[in-house]
């Protein structure tokens, strides 16, 4: 048979030489034992910030939008800013999951369910503030294109904020069901590991009757392909559709076409930063440094350092143009941005965006998780002040210098924002509480746990692996 | 196969083709038919038949622990000219399409097709809408302009043919919620591999079987299903 050899000299993708049951074993552990000390303490200050979030949202949607620090020149800041920043962090979950598995990059399977994860709370999040932002969420339905009693009345699909509409809606659909679908033989395997009833009868209701037959897995597969075909495209759109946002308009700073690429980029930068401070703490706390491990730190370390150097490129581009095009409202706009009243968030976006990641082209640091952790909490916030920078630096400085103004938010807008990070960890938390951290289906894939000893030796009879449950099998009943 | 379609079928059978009813009886245990007023929607064949796995009569069952042997025992028995009745594995075995010579999946024409009929399907929405119902005059542009409209089309498109294919897979493997797993033997979500051969097919030789499987180092071999 045919079969790809791993070479001996690559190191493993999971460490600690695991059997296919061990792999099981790991992988539903934090489902079935009692949550430690620490996810407690996690979780209630994640509610706490929810909550804390949930009272401001529900003050700002009553009293109105006048509740936040906007003027008559900074129409749009922190909600969009914040809008963005969440979009942006859920890029690399589909990035990890559809396009490293259209590459054949076999280390995503250690990341890429937590990833999608991510992604899918990071865009309940970003869907959040776009909803504030209508003033009145309630009619939120309207931007649907429903017959209606209104003329009919359609939606103009000709405005960018209505494509946002459709594309985000349709990236939290196609990433939720992604992750479903990935999601369905590991239930399988943790329902067919339930003691308790009404775990087991949940992960039945969950895992649809799943019993790995091999007809089903070859479907499965294909559809899995399929799925990912579909959704690289479609995280490249979301970013561009976010990014026309501001491209389509006019204004100085934003009316730019290089703002497709620099934002997709932009994301997966972010979002491999977000998944770094996530998976740094989680391979921690829940014990998964084996799976986990140093080399998939060192990899996501690569894709921050590209994508960051591409971002330092794409920031240098937006100054050169600004010069090289002539016009004086762009070249002023960018001046003001390096020197202005808002030249310190410019800064702090250049130092944590181009500087830092830089560090990572040396493979001591890259590999040391300390430094990791930092360099990814440097990124989150430079990211979030590139948003925050193009955002209202652009508005600040108006045609009419009457209309000159500044942008400092309000408690409530803060606070809006810490709430989503806590129904960002809120959920998170609950989801290693609940589902299969682990895609252990396509872990077990990639390890080719026989394969190297059947090769190397000429005999070809494996030893078979220790049976730990011996007891168990002899007890298979006849049906 | 559902209960309904067990009866149905026993239906066919009882009215058709009393002999193969008749045999299906004898293979589950229970006592031919000789008379016309049995009815056929007791239920007992029917629970029989579906408490064998699969809704088949019997099964050979190799039990293995290696991802190598069991792709090497199913492109064997397969040689062989055994019915393959399913593989069952707590993974997807690279190769085993091939070792079991399973047809490419059609899941991509349906995909395709679903992707199409949404791309179109949104383009005539946004037509219709902003073209012709009610055309919205923005800066004096025209108000069908492609380009301005390829964002919403790309979206539906991805959305209609994601769903599609995701109803497409499930209907197409019968998973649905509620649905009661089958699992051949216990541990087969976690690192077990087993092949089902069907008892049923003309040239079935349980002893050829149960040597092939033992060639390839099964675990061990069960006889599923019925009454032996």
């Amino acid at each position: 048979m045919s079969h790809s050899v791993e070479s001996e000299l690559r190191e493993p993708l999971v460490l600690g030489e695991k059997t296919l049951h061990q792999i099981t074993e790991d992988a539903c552990a934090p489902l079935e034992r009692k949550p430690n000390t620490l996810w407690w303490a996690a979780f209630f200050v994640a509610l706490t910030c929810l909550g804390v979030g949930f009272a401001a949202t529900a003050y700002q949607i009553a009293t109105g939008i006048g509740t936040w620090g906007l003027n008559k020149t900074v129409g749009w800041a922190f909600d969009i800013t914040n809008f963005v920043f969440w979009v942006g962090i859920g890029h690399a979950g589909t990035l990890i999951s559809a396009v490293l598995f259209l590459f054949r990059q076999k280390w995503r399977t250690s990341i890429n369910r937590s990833a999608e994860a991510m992604t899918i709370f990071a865009v309940i999040c970003a869907a959040i503030f776009p909803l504030i932002h209508m003033g009145r969420p309630w009619l939120a339905f309207w931007t649907a294109p429903y017959p209606n009693f209104r003329g009919p009345l359609w939606v103009n699909f000709r405005s960018p904020l209505l494509w946002d509409v459709f594309a985000i809606s349709t990236y939290f659909t196609i990433s939720a069901v992604f992750w479903y679908i990935g999601l369905v033989p590991d239930l399988a395997a943790a329902r067919d590991r339930a003691k308790s009833k009404i775990r087991k009868t949940i992960y039945s209701i969950l895992s649809l009757g799943w019993n790995g037959s091999a007809r089903v897995w070859s479907r499965y597969e294909t559809a899995y392909m399929l799925f990912a075909g579909l959704a690289t495209p479609l995280v490249v759109s979301v970013h561009t559709i976010v990014s026309m946002d501001f491209a389509t308009s006019v204004i100085p700073g934003w009316h730019t076409t290089i703002f497709p690429p620099y934002f997709v980029i932009g994301a997966i930068f972010s979002g491999f930063a977000m998944v770094m401070t996530l998976l740094i703490i989680m391979r921690k706390v829940v014990n998964f440094e084996e799976y986990i491990t140093l080399n998939h730190l060192e990899n996501m370390a690569k894709v921050i350092l590209v994508t960051g150097s591409i971002v330092g490129l794409a920031y240098g581009t937006e100054f050169f143009v600004a010069w090289y095009s002539g016009s004086p409202y762009e070249g002023f706009t960018f001046i003001n941005r390096a020197t202005g009243p808002f030249a310190w968030a410019y800064w702090i976006m250049v130092s944590c965006n181009v500087i830092t990641p830089q560090l990572m082209w040396f493979k001591k640091l890259r590999r040391n998780v300390v430094v990791l952790f930092i360099l990814s909490i440097f990124v989150n916030i430079g990211m979030w002040f590139e948003r925050f920078v193009i955002v209202v630096t652009s508005l600040h400085r108006d045609y009419l210098p009457s209309s000159w103004a500044y942008y400092t938010p309000t408690l409530i807008e803060a606070l809006t924002f810490l709430g989503t990070f806590g129904l960002f960890f809120t959920c998170f938390l609950l989801f290693c509480r609940a589902l299969p951290m682990l895609a252990q289906g396509e872990i077990k894939g990639v390890m080719k746990t026989g394969k190297r000893k059947h090769h190397d030796s000429g005999h070809g009879h494996v030893e078979p692996r220790k049976a730990a449950r011996v007891e168990q099998e002899k007890e298979v009943a006849h049906v | 196969m559902s209960r309904l379609a067990c009866r149905l079928r026993i239906l066919g059978m009882w009215l058709f083709n009393r002999r193969a009813l008749n045999e299906l009886r004898w293979k589950f245990g229970l006592q031919p038919l000789h008379t016309w007023n049995e009815s056929p929607f007791k239920g007992e064949l029917v629970d029989k038949w579906l408490g064998s796995v699969g809704g088949k009569s019997r099964l050979l069952v190799g039990v293995f622990t290696d991802e190598d042997h069991l792709l090497e025992a199913t492109e064997a028995v397969r040689k062989a000219g055994f019915d393959i009745h399913d593989v069952y594995t707590p993974y997807a075995v690279h190769g085993m399409d091939d070792a079991m010579g399973l047809r490419r999946s059609r899941l991509t024409w349906v995909c395709f097709f679903a992707g199409l009929f949404a791309g179109a399907f949104g383009a005539f929405m946004q037509y219709y809408t902003n073209a012709i119902d009610w055309p919205i005059n923005v800066g004096g542009k025209n108000p069908w302009e492609l380009q301005a409209y390829v964002p919403v089309i790309f979206e539906m498109t991805v959305l209609i043919a994601g769903l599609t294919t995701m109803v497409a897979l499930f209907a197409r493997s019968k998973l649905f919620p509620g649905k009661k797993a089958q699992l051949i033997v216990p541990g087969i979500t976690d690192d077990k591999f087993a092949i089902a051969l069907n008892h049923g097919s003309a040239n079935f030789d349980a002893e050829r079987a149960r040597a092939l499987f033992a060639r390839f180092h099964a675990e061990r071999v069960l006889d599923l299903g019925g009454l032996s």
